[in-house]
This record gives structure tokens, C-alpha cells and sequence, in this order.
């Protein structure tokens, strides 16, 4: 598949910031940003689904350089996804390999600190509780209806919605604090063997300065509730009805704003404070989404595409700062942005993208005023423009083979790609393949927890490397 | 130097010689192969078998030596028997060549950009012999060069396709060898992907009787299909394991080898109830190679499945049955029964349990269900207080056992779906429910009704009689389920494809050569079979391939009629087409009337069968979509035994019953005058009758020229009213019109015409199949009586993208604005959509046994939000 950066169409960019931290202090640097920014519970941990609030797949942990299997805890029962694949093609458009458009369930995701793994069960209605270490069960909650994303890690509370419309609170040694319904009054239906609510939680559950944030929503033609209540108690603070919308897969904090993602339709941003709707990110599509530690939000694929385009965008202006055609995923840390693109992992350089192209706007717009002068400078200028141009196609620093992932997680030196049958491990600045971990299955989900690299397959496997 | 002295003798011979390359298994010894006194190597360890060697794009056979040293440089022939499954662009299937820039030696016989070639270089450039047809892929084909110093020919299957003039000596590289299964020069490697049979070489030139007679004989070395009474079908017992049902009389030695990634093929072992393993959510295929009672190999597939539709019922842990109702599917609800009595149930089916306890027992209850492993997977625990947010009419049974307030017994009973059961210590459950002998079961819905046809019945009126529970706005309909299959189990976008049907409370639901069974009350799956061959498009121009009358399903495929067990999935017997169908001939119409199955035999080429791009949008007025799929053989049977036959051309779009009459649109002396093939209604439309028949004797009844009308190009559709109001309407691309004409029966003229333009001339607004309900006939934009064809009124609902409108009770229902799903009022003439719900083309969703139901809402388009689910609505919660 051609792979082509493709620069945003807006003329005033909105610059991220970037952190320029050497790589040898880097995760002590995180770890402080973290710490300032709240972002992150502890360096090591893995809060939420994708590591934190900012779903990013980014861990400050130092992994060790040959990993070997820990222990693997097999699903007792076949996992259930919310949604089914979709036609896997586009036959009119000729479009092949179809993503699906809301895939957020498909294997059991895990949430992890202080030495415990936990994971909730589209397949047995669960949220458990293992050992990090060794893998052994150490308790198993039942609720009524598939947890479809793994529990938010805080302190020694645990928050998770299910399919029934309850969010619930347990604390970390898997007693009840307590659990509410999102919408009592919403009708129940039979799905897939189960019985749900047509307000169901599926967003997972975000905890934020003592409040948490979730949407209980299922179809767009039922009523969809944005809802933010206390952590302590669950008593509600403030919810939104949102009509013709339908709010799954995790949410995401950026600044103010909660993202929240609707499938292969644009993501929804609301405000933190009283739950206003704030306007969609018609970028870009959202059924794979993250933003990145200077809050540059990454999500694709675009609608009416055959999904290979991630689209960065700057959440508060709305406005595109690039976008990255052939691309399915990516980790982004810093400058730098490991991004999957058809059988290719490639290293894009975006300080040096977006260095050049703001050299290229500001050529280009003085290149305008020359012309407008009829200046015979502008013909030099015109020379600079095109090499510049040239410069712009030139910012990947290496690609090599790579197996089609489902998901990507940077740690210290390492990129992890999650594919059929194995994890790959790369050196993260050379792009070499430095190992290979065998994993029964596709692997869909990737988590690092104190250095314990935790892979999650389509057939409800549990694996984990250390 | 016995090989040299033996490829010399080749080489040299004054008699002609030949070189067999053998192919089979005792040929090769890991990558080493030897053969014919010659000796070569692979690229890899070869898949060599009975049919010979199989290629999978990346494999190729290097005899050993320089093929200047024995390769003949006078006359030549070359002959290979491959089915060629890909073919790039540059196929060589044996070859001894260079191609370098201007630097061309030797020959190849293969393919160029497709088509089939034999080229040959004397010193120059390589000159083909090139045929002008593409290369048949996917079939043996035979594939034969002859140069004779002076032309050069090439054969496909032993007639000439091509040739060219050329004379000289063969010139070859002094360093290139002799390459089986690929182009593969200094500079290239392509190697073919399929099955090479066999390869041999000649080293004189044969004559035409001479390549026709080694053809022959080649083809009839090659396996044979077998002939299969009931055709292969693929049943999923879980996601790891299949079973493969056919009938095949005198199949000795059954093998059946399964492929998957790319992997070499594994012969299966089969298990004693007849399943084995599969890929778990992977695509694979199988192939089913057998001898003949003669001991004549044979050969099926291969049948391409994909796992990932492999719908899982978890088992349970064990536990004793004793079950309280028969259900074995679905949802069982159950209040006031302990855990063991719960699994008791459900331990002897597939059915999910309801479980409705106080909160304090629910909680334990879900956690000794998560313990016993049956939680979620099998069995869900609500709080009884939810009971009366639950979708009514769901349950195929429920259990009440002990105290039970009245209020929660009445919000329990309202729970049980039309035909389901319940068992109640004690009293009565009320009106809605008659005794069943020990336990009580539900009325039907009143006002509900079947959909066993492509339009609703066999009267083809796009409207079944169902009521819907008289609602009119999508405000009033409930979503009743939600769920699999959703869209990965069908073709994107369904290229106009078979409607679904429900008939019986189950909803019947074609994907791309597969079909499923789901509950029309709660969407559960009862049974999905894979059945290669399955799949028939552009339905406005042919007729569906199947019906149901709730008993069964009559299924067409290839040149059978399957009959299908509704409840079970299982193909209980096949129906050959009559004697008088030609061989090859393919069963088109398929309608059940009362204890009859009426069938038409339809030439091989007729139907539509290709759905990859743009242009199987069957939407075009101007290319081959337009064309009509015609019956060659009109018949009915009854048990398997043909009561009459009747030759001659019928429209597939027109054939109908109503009123105990069959109608359909005819050629008048078709039989002689007309391809029987696609027909252009362009011309035919001056020729067409009306044509009635006696459906149990074949009797005609009357036959009535069609009136003038404008040319009719696009579509041609007949409906029957039940007064036995006869329409045919038609579209024209000359004046984009519709055109509908009301017939007398009595002599074929016309009691009423009316002609309007279209509302769009793309997204089937210019084939629109009318809706005939409430005495009115309905083609967007109009409504119009059908008494006597005046205007009604204008608007009936903006139709957006490709579907149909249909009719239920108080409405009509199409895909609306941005291609929802909408209801038009007919009473209050406005219309109502659900929100960003898309199905998919043509005629997807049904309101049939009470309920909407919609099996593929929109996962197969690749734009937008739409959803991946299947879906149903009740009309019936307040």
C-alpha cells in the first residue's frame, strides 16, 4: 500500500507542543510530566484501557530487552463482542479488508497497578482480578450484564460500566462500594444470548479530579446519555441527552474536553465541566483513536475509506495538522511517531514534518506577496518552495517489514506491534526486529504493567511477558 | 551421462520423441524431483498429489542442465494440462527463456496480460502466437504450442486459438534451463499459482488431428466432479469445528483436505458424528477428492468458508436435564428456581436463561452462576424490579415457580413471544393464552403474517397482509433485538439479492453463499448453514431463488431445488429439474403454492452471479444489468413428482399466484425464435402475453396480447391484486416513465393506464417495483386507486439510495432521507425514519410475523456510521 503523508489543507496550523527531553532521561521526564499534567496514576501502572486517560500505548516502563512467557489465563468461556465485523469489503468501491467499525471489545483488555491485572468479560459478565506475577486468580466479580473494557485503576478504587446501564465501584480487592444504573427506565432487549439495556455503559468508566465520566448509549435512534457523577458515591453531578448519536469505545480526556468515539463516524468532544457538546471532530473517523502527550488527537480511519488514514488534529480548533494516508495505527512519543501502514512499521519524524511545513506556509505566503509585487524574487522563492516540498516527503527516518497490527505500545526503546500469532518487538530508534513472542490467536490489545508486557487475543487468551 | 545421452536422443532424434515431466508424488523426494530419465529440483518441497502439482504463487521446477544441451531447436511441441487459479501477467507454465531487454531467447507456453500464449524466439525477439480469448482460469484447461519452422500455433484445448509466422532455428541461452510453473528468466520470477496436471514435449510438430486427439486425451485424465444429490454444505458445530453434508451415490474413499493462510492442505479427520477441526475466525477452504465406483478419481471443490460466521453457543457445565417446557432455543425466563434447576432447563439445548430474583438473590445467584462457569455465556440474572422493562413478546418460554405478586406475574407473562410457553404453578395466565396441555402457550399476533416470497406472497404486490400492530411512525416501533448476524455474514451493500422471509416466527436470511435461521421475536440464531453455490443478484431483472411456507425452506441451487427443514437447517432432499430442461440448465423460479412447487428451468448464463464492482450495481441503464432473466420451462410438482410442464419464455420479474391462478408474462413462440438467455424486454416488449394458467394442471386459462404501450427497456413487473386485479407496469429510458397498465382478464386490454417520470434516474428510482395494498397502488411518487387508476395523490415518501417501498398495515416502508429506514403514514401522509440505520439495497427488511424485521442494518457499507447488527422492531410496547 503507498504510504504518503498528506499535509493539512489548512493554512494556519495550530503547533503542538513538544517536549524536548533527552532519551536517556525520558521516562523520568514522563513520568514528572505525568505527575503535572495528572495524567497518569504511577509510572508503572496501566490505569485504564491503552494505559491512560489519553488511551495513548505509551509506557514510561523499561521492559527487559529478551522477554519470555510469565503465564497465560485463558477466557473459561467464548469472548461475546458488542458488534459484529462488518462486509468484509466494499465490493461497488472495490475496497477490501473492511475494518471494523467498532471493534473496542474484541479481546480482553486489561487495566493494571500495585502488582494486579483486571479485566472485565464481554464472554462471562466478569470483572477479575489476577496476580501479576503469576497469573492466579484472586477474586472474580459477577455483574448482570458484559463488561466490555476493563476497570479504571484509582488508588484502591476500581470504577467499570457494563451492558446493563450500571456503573459500578469496587474496591481493589473486588468488594462492592457501590453501583447505579446510568438510565433505570431503559428498556432491556435480548442481544446475542444476552439481555442489555438499550443504555448500556460501553464507554468505559473515566475517573478525573473525583468525578467520573461515561456515556450510556447503544443506537442512534434511542435517546444516549453523557453522564458525569462523583467517584466516592456515584451521585450525579450532571448528564446530557444526546439524540442521534451512539457513544461506545473509550473515552478520552484532552485538556477540558472528553473525545468520545463513534465508530468510523466522527468522535464527539464534550466539555468537562458541565457536559456541553462541544461539536464533532469531522477530521476523521474514530474507530481507533489516542492523543498524544502534547494533546494532538490521532484517529482514523476517515469515513468512506477503506481504513488506512490517520488524521491528526488539534481538539480545541478542530483544525487538521496533518494526516498519514496507508496508516491503521500508531504510538506517538515526543517528535516522533511509530505508525503501521499496510506491511510496513515506519518512523515518522513530525517535529521535522511540521518544522518544514510551517517553512513551506510561510514560503508559500511570501511567495503570494512577491507575485502580488510582480517582484523577481519570487522565482528564487518558488525554487526554495520546491525543495521544501520535496524535504516534506522525506520525513520518515526508516520502514521496515512488519507484520499488519492491531495494535502498537512504545516502552523505553521498545515498539510493540500485536499481530496473528505473536508479538514483535522492535528497537524503537532502528526499526529492528529484536524478538518475536509466539501467542496462540490474533492479538488484539497490548498493555504494560511494571514491566510485564500483556498481550490479549480474539480467543479471550490472556498472555503475559516479562 | 545416461541422462545426457537420454535429453540427447531428445534433442537430436530424427523419429519424433517425447519428454514427459511427470508430476505425482513418486516423482519427488523432499525438493529433489526425477523423472523420465531426467532429474530437477524445486524452490521448495512441493504439494504433489493425484491431480499433480499444486502452485501456490511461489514455487516453480528447474530441470537440471542448460536447455541449449537438449531442448530441440527444429520442430516443437509443447503441451501442458494446468487450472490456473492466478496467472500474472507474465505465466510461463514451462519455459526455456530469456527476455531481456532486446535480448529475447528461447520459448514459453503460458500467458501474456491474460491471454493464453506460445511464443518463441529464432534469434530475435520473442513472437507469439496470442489468443485473443483470457485465459479460463479456475478450470483444467490444455494449453498446447506447436512450431514447425516455419508458423508457430497455439491450441486451447485442442483447437487453434492463435498463430504466427516465424521460421528459423529455436535459438536458446546458452545458460538458461528448462523451468516448469513459472516465467523466470535472469532478470524475473512469476510463478503461477494452481494446479499443474501434467507437462510434456514433443520434438516434432504435430498436426491438428494430432494436438486434438493428445487434448482429448489429457482432459479425460484429469478427475472428474462428482455428481452430488444433495449438494455440500457446511454447518458450524462450533467455532473450531465444521461438518460437511452432502449425498453422493457409489463415492468411495472420501478425502477431504482443508486449506487456510496459506498453509499446504491438511487431510481432515473426521469424527464419528462427521465434523472436524476448523480455523477458529479464520477463512479456509475444502476440497473433497474420492474414486468413483469405477475407481475414477474424483474431484469438488475447493469451497472457500470463513469461520469467523461460525456462530458459538457456549456449552454448559455439566448438569442433569429436566427441563419443565420443551424449549431447546432462544430465551428461557425463570422465576423462583434455584441454581441447579436453572441449568436443569437449558442443560439438553441451546436455549439462554432468563433468571429474575429478588436483588439480594440475584446477586448470588450471578455470582454462583459465574462460579459453575454458565454466567453471560448461557445464563443472565436481572433483578425481578426490571422486569417490566423488558422487551415483550421475547421469550420462547417461561418457568414460575412459588409466590409471585400479581403485578410481576402479569409483567412476566407479557414477556412470552406469540407460540411460546409457559408453565405456571397454578391459574390461568389469561386471554391471551390458550392450554397446551400441561403448560400454556401464546396466541399469534393478531394482524401478523408470513413473508414467504420475494415480494410478501406469490401475488408479488410487495405487501403480505401484515398488520404491524396498525402503527404508522418509527416513534411507535420498539427495538425488540439487536445483534448477529449482522454485516460480515452478507455481501456489502447486497447487490439486490434475495429478500429475507419469516414464515413459522423465524426470519430466513441469505449472505454470500450461506443463509441463517433467527427467532423473529429475539433474534436468536436457531441455525446458519454454508451452502457454495448460493447466491443470485439483480433481482429486479430474475425472480428469488427461494420461499418458505414456515415448514420448510425451497431453496434454488445450481440444477436443483433443495428442501430445507425450517426449524433445523438440514437439507432433508433435493428436487432435480423435469425432463424437459437441457443439460446444465440451472432451477430459476422457485413459489410454494398450497401442497405445489412451481419452478422454472433457466439457461446456465441467465442469472446474476457476479457482485465485485461497480458495475454489479445493476443500476445502469445502459449495460448488460437491463437484461431479463426468462424461464425456459414452466412446471409444477408435487412430492418430488412433476404434475405438468410448459415450454416456452416467461419473464422471471412477472411470474405470480393469486386466486388460484398463475400468471406470468410470456413470449409469444419463444421457444423457436429467441436466445434462451438474458432477454432485452426492448426486444420483446411488443411480443409479450399475458398468459394464466391453471397452477395444478398446467391448463391454460387464457393468454391475451399485452396492449401497445411506450417501449418498456428497464423493468417489467405483473402483480395480482386479491380481486384478481391484474397490472403490469414497466419502465422506459426513452421517456424515463413508468407505466402501468390494469388488464382486463377477460381480453388483455387495458381497463387503465397511467404514466409518470421517475423520481431519479439511479439508485433504482427508474426500476421501482410497485406496492399494491388498501385497494391503491403505490410507485413513487404516486399513489393510485386501482379501481380505476386515478391520482390518489402525489408523495408517498422520498425513497433515497437503492431500495424498494413494501407494505405493512398502515404504511409504507422504504429506505428514506440519507438512506434510513422510514415509514410513510398512510393516513397521515408524513413520514418517519430511524436514525442512522442503513440497510442494505433492493428489498432487505420485511414487517412480517408482528414485527420489522431488518437482518443486515447497514455494517456492509463502507461509509459513515451505520451500524453492524441485524435488528428487530415491535409495534406491540406502548
Amino acid at each position: 500500500m503507498k504510504f504518503q503523508i498528506q499535509n493539512s489543507k489548512f493554512k494556519k496550523t495550530i503547533m503542538i507542543s513538544r517536549f524536548k527531553i533527552p532519551d536517556s532521561k525520558f521516562k523520568s521526564a514522563v513520568t514528572a510530566l505525568a505527575l503535572v499534567l495528572g495524567l497518569d496514576a504511577a509510572a508503572a501502572d496501566w490505569p485504564d484501557a491503552h494505559g491512560n486517560e489519553r488511551r495513548s500505548m505509551v509506557s514510561p516502563d523499561q521492559p527487559a530487552k529478551q522477554l519470555k512467557e510469565l503465564w497465560a489465563w485463558q477466557s473459561p468461556v467464548p469472548l461475546n463482542p458488542a458488534w459484529s465485523a462488518p462486509a468484509k469489503w466494499d465490493a461497488y468501491q472495490e475496497v477490501r479488508d473492511l475494518p471494523a467499525l467498532r471493534d473496542f471489545d474484541a479481546s480482553l483488555l486489561v487495566s493494571g497497578a500495585a502488582g494486579k491485572v483486571y479485566f472485565g468479560s464481554n464472554g462471562d459478565n466478569s470483572v477479575r482480578c489476577l496476580d501479576l506475577a503469576s497469573g492466579k486468580p484472586l477474586w472474580a466479580h459477577a455483574a448482570s450484564a458484559p463488561v466490555r473494557l476493563p476497570p479504571s485503576v484509582r488508588g484502591d478504587r476500581l470504577y467499570f460500566g457494563d451492558d446493563s446501564g450500571a456503573v459500578t465501584c469496587l474496591d481493589t480487592a473486588g468488594k462492592l462500594i457501590w453501583s447505579r444504573q446510568a438510565d433505570p427506565q431503559a428498556r432491556i432487549i435480548p442481544s446475542n444470548g444476552r439481555l442489555v439495556s438499550l443504555a448500556p455503559v460501553r464507554t468505559g468508566v473515566l475517573e478525573k479530579d473525583g468525578r467520573l465520566y461515561f456515556a450510556a448509549s447503544l443506537v442512534p435512534w434511542e435517546p444516549s446519555r453523557f453522564c458525569c457523577w462523583q467517584a466516592s458515591d456515584g451521585k450525579e453531578i450532571y448528564q446530557t441527552r444526546q439524540e442521534g448519536r451512539t457513544l461506545e469505545g473509550p473515552l478520552l480526556l484532552s485538556g477540558g474536553r472528553v473525545i468520545v468515539p463513534q465508530g468510523r463516524a466522527p468522535a464527539l468532544s464534550f466539555a468537562l465541566g458541565d457536559g456541553k457538546f462541544l461539536g464533532d471532530l469531522d477530521q476523521s473517523g474514530s474507530t481507533w483513536i489516542l492523543v498524544d502527550e502534547g494533546g494532538s488527537l490521532f484517529s482514523g480511519p476517515r469515513k468512506e475509506m477503506g481504513g488506512s488514514q490517520v488524521v491528526a488534529t488539534d481538539p480545541e480548533s478542530q483544525q487538521e495538522l496533518f494526516s498519514l494516508g496507508g496508516a491503521t495505527r500508531l504510538v506517538s512519543e515526543k517528535d516522533l511517531v511509530w505508525v503501521q501502514a499496510g506491511d510496513q512499521l515506519k518512523l515518522f519524524d513530525r517535529g521535522r514534518h511540521l518544522a518544514i511545513q510551517a517553512q513551506l506556509r510561510s514560503a508559500e505566503d511570501e511567495a503570494a506577496k512577491l507575485k502580488k509585487a510582480k517582484d523577481p524574487g519570487e522565482k528564487e522563492l518558488r525554487v526554495r518552495i520546491s525543495a521544501l516540498r520535496k524535504d516534506l516527503e522525506q520525513t520518515f527516518r526508516w520502514s521496515v517489514p512488519a507484520p499488519r497490527a492491531a495494535a502498537l505500545l512504545k516502552a523505553a526503546e521498545r515498539v510493540f506491534l500485536a499481530a496473528d500469532g505473536c508479538v514483535v518487538a522492535y528497537d524503537a530508534a532502528s526499526g529492528k526486529e529484536v524478538q518475536r513472542l509466539p501467542v496462540p490467536g490474533r492479538v488484539l490489545g497490548l498493555a504494560m504493567i511494571d514491566g510485564v508486557l500483556i498481550a490479549s487475543t480474539e480467543l479471550g487468551g490472556i498472555h503475559a511477558f516479562r | 551421462m545416461i541422462l545426457l545421452s537420454l535429453l540427447l536422443a531428445f534433442a537430436q532424434a530424427e523419429a519424433p520423441k517425447s519428454l514427459e515431466i511427470p508430476l505425482a508424488p513418486a516423482n519427488c523426494a523432499g525438493r529433489d524431483w526425477r523423472g523420465g530419465g531426467l532429474k530437477g529440483s524445486f524452490d521448495q518441497k512441493p504439494q504433489l498429489d493425484m491431480l499433480g502439482w499444486r502452485i501456490d504463487g511461489d514455487n516453480a521446477l528447474t530441470l537440471d542442465g542448460k536447455g541449449i544441451d537438449f531442448l530441440p531447436d527444429g520442430s516443437l511441441s509443447v503441451c501442458a494440462v494446468a487450472t490456473i487459479e492466478e496467472a500474472p501477467d507474465w505465466c510461463a507454465l514451462l519455459g526455456c527463456v530469456q527476455d531481456n531487454g532486446s535480448y529475447e531467447r528461447g520459448f514459453f507456453l503460458g500467458s501474456r496480460g491474460g491471454q493464453a500464449c506460445f511464443a518463441v524466439s529464432t534469434g530475435k525477439e520473442l513472437v507469439y502466437a496470442k489468443s485473443t480469448q483470457p485465459l479460463p482460469l479456475g478450470q483444467p484447461v490444455v494449453l498446447q504450442g506447436v512450431y514447425d519452422g516455419s508458423r508457430l500455433r497455439l491450441y486451447v484445448n485442442g483447437a487453434e486459438a492463435a498463430s504466427a509466422e516465424l521460421s528459423g532455428r529455436i535459438a536458446y541461452d546458452p545458460e538458461t534451463p528448462l523451468v516448469a510453473g513459472a516465467f523466470r528468466d535472469k532478470d524475473e520470477n512469476f510463478p503461477v499459482k494452481g494446479t499443474l496436471h501434467s507437462l510434456s514435449m514433443k520434438n516434432a510438430a504435430l498436426d491438428p488431428a494430432a494436438v486434438a486427439a493428445e487434448a482429448r486425451q489429457a482432459l479425460g485424465r484429469l478427475p472428474q466432479k462428482p455428481v452430488f444429490e444433495i449438494p455440500p454444505s457446511l454447518s458450524y458445530l462450533d467455532a473450531g469445528r465444521a461438518r460437511l453434508d452432502y449425498r453422493c451415490s457409489g463415492l468411495k474413499s472420501p478425502v477431504l483436505s482443508l486449506r487456510s493462510q496459506g498453509r499446504p492442505p491438511q487431510t481432515l479427520a473426521i469424527a464419528a458424528d462427521g465434523s472436524f477441526a476448523i480455523p477458529a475466525g479464520r477463512p479456509f477452504s475444502l476440497e473433497l477428492r474420492a474414486l468413483s465406483s469405477e475407481g475414477r478419481p474424483l474431484l469438488a471443490g475447493p469451497w472457500n468458508f470463513d469461520a469467523a460466521t461460525a456462530f458459538q453457543r457456549p456449552s454448559l457445565p455439566a448438569a442433569k436435564a429436566a427441563a419443565l417446557l420443551p424449549v431447546q432455543s432462544g430465551y428461557l425466563v425463570m422465576r423462583g428456581l434455584g441454581a441447579e434447576e436453572v441449568l436443569a432447563q437449558i442443560a439438553s439445548g441451546k436455549a439462554n436463561a432468563l433468571v429474575l430474583a429478588s436483588a439480594a438473590q440475584a446477586a448470588a445467584l450471578r455470582a454462583e452462576m459465574l462460579a459453575k462457569g454458565a454466567l453471560g455465556a448461557r445464563v443472565s440474572v436481572l433483578e425481578e424490579g426490571s422486569a417490566g422493562r423488558i422487551s415483550e413478546l421475547f421469550a420462547d418460554g417461561l418457568i414460575l415457580r412459588g409466590p409471585c405478586s400479581a403485578e410481576l406475574r402479569v409483567e412476566l407473562l407479557k414477556l412470552v413471544k406469540p407460540g411460546g410457553l409457559a408453565s405456571l404453578d397454578a391459574g390461568s395466565p389469561g386471554k391471551d393464552f390458550t392450554a397446551a396441555g400441561k403448560f400454556w402457550r401464546r396466541k399469534p399476533l393478531p394482524g401478523a403474517a408470513p413473508w414467504t416470497h420475494q415480494y410478501g406472497s406469490l401475488a408479488n404486490i410487495a405487501s403480505n397482509g401484515e398488520n404491524l400492530g396498525g402503527v404508522d411512525s418509527t416513534a411507535a416501533l420498539k427495538t425488540q433485538w439487536l445483534g448477529l448476524p449482522g454485516g460480515n455474514f452478507g455481501l456489502d451493500r447486497n447487490p439486490r439479492m434475495p429478500a429475507p422471509l419469516a414464515a413459522g416466527g423465524r426470519l430466513f436470511h441469505q449472505g454470500q453463499e450461506r443463509m441463517v435461521a433467527l427467532d423473529a421475536a429475539n433474534g436468536s440464531i436457531l441455525w446458519s448453514r454454508e451452502l457454495p453455490g448460493l447466491h443470485r443478484f439483480n433481482i429486479p431483472r430474475d425472480c428469488s431463488n427461494w420461499a418458505s411456507d414456515g415448514q420448510r425452506l425451497a431453496v434454488a441451487h445450481e440444477g436443483k431445488l433443495l428442501e430445507i427443514e425450517a426449524s433445523s437447517g438440514r437439507i432433508a432432499k433435493s428436487q432435480p429439474l423435469p425432463a424437459g430442461a437441457a443439460p446444465g440448465d440451472l432451477w430459476g423460479f422457485v413459489g410454494l403454492h398450497q401442497d405445489l412447487v412451481l419452478g422454472t428451468a433457466v439457461d446456465k448464463d441467465a442469472p446474476y452471479h457476479s457482485w465485485w464492482g461497480g458495475a454489479q450495481w445493476y443500476d445502469s441503464i445502459k449495460d448488460e444489468s437491463m437484461g431479463q432473466v426468462a424461464g425456459k420451462l414452466l412446471f409444477a410438482s408435487r412430492g418430488g413428482k412433476v404434475l405438468w410442464s410448459r415450454p416456452g419464455l416467461v419473464l422471471h420479474p412477472s411470474i405470480c399466484v393469486q386466486g388460484g391462478k398463475l400468471y406470468a408474462l410470456a413470449i409469444a413462440n419463444s421457444a423457436k425464435e429467441l436466445p434462451p438467455h438474458r432477454l432485452l424486454l426492448k426486444n420483446v416488449w411488443s411480443r409479450l402475453q399475458l398468459l394464466c394458467l391453471d397452477p395444478l394442471t398446467g391448463k391454460e386459462l387464457f393468454c391475451h396480447k399485452i396492449p401497445a404501450s411506450p417501449q418498456v427497456d428497464l423493468s417489467s413487473y405483473l402483480l395480482v391484486g386479491p380481486g384478481g386485479e391484474i397490472l403490469v407496469v414497466g419502465s422506459s429510458s426513452a421517456d424515463r416513465k413508468h407505466h402501468l397498465q390494469r388488464l382486463d382478464p377477460r381480453n388483455g386490454k387495458a381497463l387503465w393506464t397511467q404514466s409518470h417520470g421517475w423520481s431519479e434516474a439511479a439508485h433504482s428510482g427508474h426500476i421501482l417495483h410497485p406496492v399494491l395494498h388498501r385497494n391503491r397502488v403505490f410507485l413513487e411518487p404516486m399513489a393510485y386507486e386501482l379501481s380505476d387508476g386515478q391520482v390518489a395523490w402525489k408523495g408517498i415518501g422520498k425513497r433515497e439510495g437503492c431500495h424498494n417501498y413494501l407494505a405493512a398495515g398502515n404504511c409504507l416502508i422504504f429506505r428514506g432521507t440519507s438512506r434510513q429506514i422510514s415509514l410513510f403514514s398512510l393516513d397521515k401522509r408524513e413520514t418517519s425514519t430511524f436514525t442512522r440505520l442503513r440497510p442494505s439495497c433492493w428489498l432487505s427488511m420485511i414487517p412480517a410475523e408482528g414485527f420489522l424485521l431488518c437482518p443486515e442494518g447497514g455494517g456492509g457499507c463502507s461509509c459513515g456510521g451505520w451500524l453492524e447488527t441485524s435488528v428487530g422492531f415491535s409495534p406491540w410496547e406502548k
